[in-house]
């Protein structure tokens, strides 16, 4: 999806219905499958195995304590499948663009300027991680759960180093405040026609959510 | 002891490198552009990056080290003597022979550029091992430093060196000479006759060579001497 | 005329210092305060005490180009065209101009092919071409270079230097280890455990520094 607009604003709405119901979970996850690469998205999903880990603990302490663990599970994995496809669309320089569209020279900006940065130390942290695995790979160290603090502490030191240098580089470059920038996108037909669907998926999820709310919910009964 | 390349080829994306030849005993320059493939013929050597065809076998190789251009990638300790400690080195000694005694809690990312390069060359050059590659040994050293440094590579003939740099200015002698050019490791062969074939020498080099004063070999010794030459 | 005055700051400690317009190359072992100098002159740093005047303005009011010397470090922006165009843009120079300006030093640097390419899939030279560029972009009075030459090869610190000569800033700064580019520049500073030892034309310098590491080899040899 090139269009960034369209694209996060349909993250967001598919997030928001895969959250407050479990048909909103299920009608993501179906724009998810005809909209986007799947394939793609699914060889990315290895980069949060640990997030599922997490997930499915909690999903199931939920199960056992009060019922609703698979309900949360299945929800929270769409959202995250949709984070995931998000994160593999982004296109360098794009969230300045959207930042100044949204919000001027000056705060859009700044917020943009402050997300492709986000951006670059994400991938710079990924590099950063592989060049530790080299190195312990090299100094024939096994990278066990023993290594995990002296690599976290690394990988945080560069970090902190790096930041450190763009800052500087942002200074010695005359940034003090936003910024001028023409803000341009790529709106294809398949954007429009992926981002007009994401309203049924709203309302498959606001209905469900509204039945939640009037019949179902023994809190709002309790009010009522 | 040898390390024989037999028609590798390495690809990365729009990049490749082809090499064919035999890396013996001795010190091995291997020369190219930035960009050229060193680094990745490097690792390729190493064993950290197979390469797509062919074949690299190794005889009589029972250690291999590589050491990458920038130290920062090597760095795994928090603090400068645990740095040591991960390449099997005594801390103190080796900090003292870098010059920086009284660092031992000083994390090694807060050591300047040329502290973290002595700093790593000197863990590196400690251990011995019968293969050491290493990839811009003389980035981020002073003059002084690579002097220093090209004094050390100069002890290490009892197994295999290959420096892969473009320093022009502070070298040692070498026993051999190759140089990568359009995708292709040539091997040009052991100096002097080496120097008549290699494509970009260093520019002093090359003017002695046009003055009809071709040196012995590469290091700063034997340039002075074949530019006292009559 | 860069005039810097009972200047303190860290180790760093020169009390008179004139650098005149051109090229002018610090050189100096590890730790002697080059790049504690540079970063002076590019406003990153403030002095504690003393002063930095660039044609009588503090170096904070001076329009500064600067090159690190990690290839890796000069990079905000993922894609060539956003790195060379952010001064511009923190400038908020008017958005038809910044087309025309970025299309100007990518030519002047030759790097036109480069303009959509991932600063992260490029060679070091190219980087610190990509670098250049960015720091050329605002036409700045002054531009900094820190050790830009170590990471690069031969062909590439040649081409540079050219472009250095014709960039049309009144002041180049640069630091390096390698004394035969020292050896061409308009004047020389050599510093030594945050002091200013020598300054002045190359040739008086060097001649302070026979028979150490930092005379150059041409000399030596007379070529």
């Amino acid at each position: 999806m090139q269009d960034v607009r369209i694209r996060i604003g349909a993250a967001a709405v598919l997030s928001f219905s895969a959250f407050v119901s479990l048909w909103g979970a299920a009608a993501a996850f179906f724009w998810f499958f005809i909209f986007t690469p799947r394939l793609q998205s699914i060889r990315r999903l290895r980069l949060v195995i640990g997030a599922f880990v997490m997930i499915a603990i909690i999903s199931l302490l939920l199960q056992i304590t009060n019922g609703s663990g698979y309900s949360y599970g299945i929800r929270i994995i769409v959202i995250i499948l949709i984070g995931v496809w998000l994160a593999g669309e982004y296109h360098p320089g794009e969230f300045l663009h959207l930042g100044v569209w949204l919000a001027g020279d000056h705060l859009g900006f700044d917020v943009g300027l402050m997300a492709e940065m986000g951006m670059q130390s994400l991938i710079s942290l990924l590099d950063d991680l592989d060049r530790i695995r080299i190195a312990y790979i090299l100094k024939k160290i096994p990278l066990d759960i023993t290594g995990i603090i002296p690599a976290g502490t690394l990988l945080v030191h560069m970090e902190l180093i790096r930041a450190r240098d763009n800052a500087e580089l942002l200074a010695v470059r005359g940034y003090r405040d936003g910024g001028a920038l023409q803000p341009g996108f790529k709106t294809s037909r398949l954007d429009i026609v992926a981002g007009l669907s994401v309203m049924p998926v709203f309302f498959i999820a606001a209905l469900h959510f509204v039945n939640f709310l009037y019949f179902d919910s023994a809190f709002l009964k309790g009010l009522l | 002891m040898r390390v024989s390349l037999d028609r590798i080829c390495i690809t990365q994306g729009n990049f490749s490198l082809a090499a064919d030849g035999t890396f013996n005993k001795g010190v091995h320059l291997v020369s190219g552009a930035v960009g050229s493939g060193k680094s990745t013929l490097a690792l390729c050597l190493a064993g950290m990056l197979p390469p797509e065809r062919g074949t690299i076998q190794r005889s009589g190789i029972g250690s291999t080290m590589l050491s990458l251009q920038f130290p920062e990638h090597h760095v795994t300790g928090m603090t400068a003597a645990e740095e040591c400690t991960s390449w099997g080195c005594e801390p103190d000694t080796i900090l003292a022979s870098c010059g920086l005694k009284g660092h031992n809690k000083t994390s090694p990312l807060a050591l300047s550029r040329g502290e973290l390069k002595r700093l790593h060359l000197a863990c590196v050059l400690n251990n011995p091992n019968d293969l050491l590659l290493l990839d811009e040994p003389f980035s981020s050293l002073d003059c002084e430093e690579k002097y220093a440094f090209c004094t050390l590579i100069a002890h290490h003939t009892s197994n295999i060196t290959i420096i892969f740099t473009h320093e022009q200015s502070v070298l040692p002698k070498f026993d051999r000479i190759w140089e990568i050019e359009n995708g292709i490791l040539h091997d040009r062969g052991t100096p002097p006759e080496a120097l008549k074939t290699w494509n970009s020498p260093p520019p002093l080099i090359k003017k002695l060579i046009a003055a009809g004063k071709s040196p012995r070999n590469i290091s700063q010794k034997d340039i002075l001497e074949a530019a006292c030459r009559t | 005329m860069i005039d810097i005055c009972d200047l303190r700051y860290r180790l760093l400690h020169i009390d008179h210092l004139k650098i005149p317009r051109g090229i002018t190359t610090i050189i100096g072992p590890n730790g002697s305060g080059k790049t504690t100098l540079l970063r002076l002159l590019a406003g990153i740093a403030v002095p504690e005490s003393g002063t930095i005047l660039i044609d009588g303005v503090p170096p904070r009011k001076t329009e500064a180009g600067w090159v690190n010397e990690f290839p890796d470090r000069n990079i905000l922006f993922s894609i060539v065209y956003d790195e060379i165009a952010s001064p511009l843009r923190f400038r908020h120079t008017a958005t038809d101009e910044i087309p025309l300006k970025v299309n100007a030093v990518v030519k002047r640097v030759g790097i036109r092919h480069l303009i959509s390419r991932k600063v992260r899939e490029l060679s070091g030279g190219e980087k610190v071409l990509v670098a250049l560029a960015a720091a050329l972009v605002c036409t700045p009075g002054i531009l900094l270079l820190d050790e830009y030459d170590t990471h690069l090869d031969g062909a590439r610190c040649s081409q540079i230097g050219h472009l250095l000569s014709a960039s049309g800033c009144g002041y180049v700064l640069r630091c390096s280890q390698n004394m035969e580019t020292a050896a061409t520049s308009d004047f020389l500073i050599l510093l030594d455990k945050g002091n200013l030892v020598h300054a002045g034309d190359p040739i008086e310098v060097f001649a302070h520094l026979s028979g150490t590491p930092y005379y150059p080899l041409s000399l030596k040899v007379g070529l």
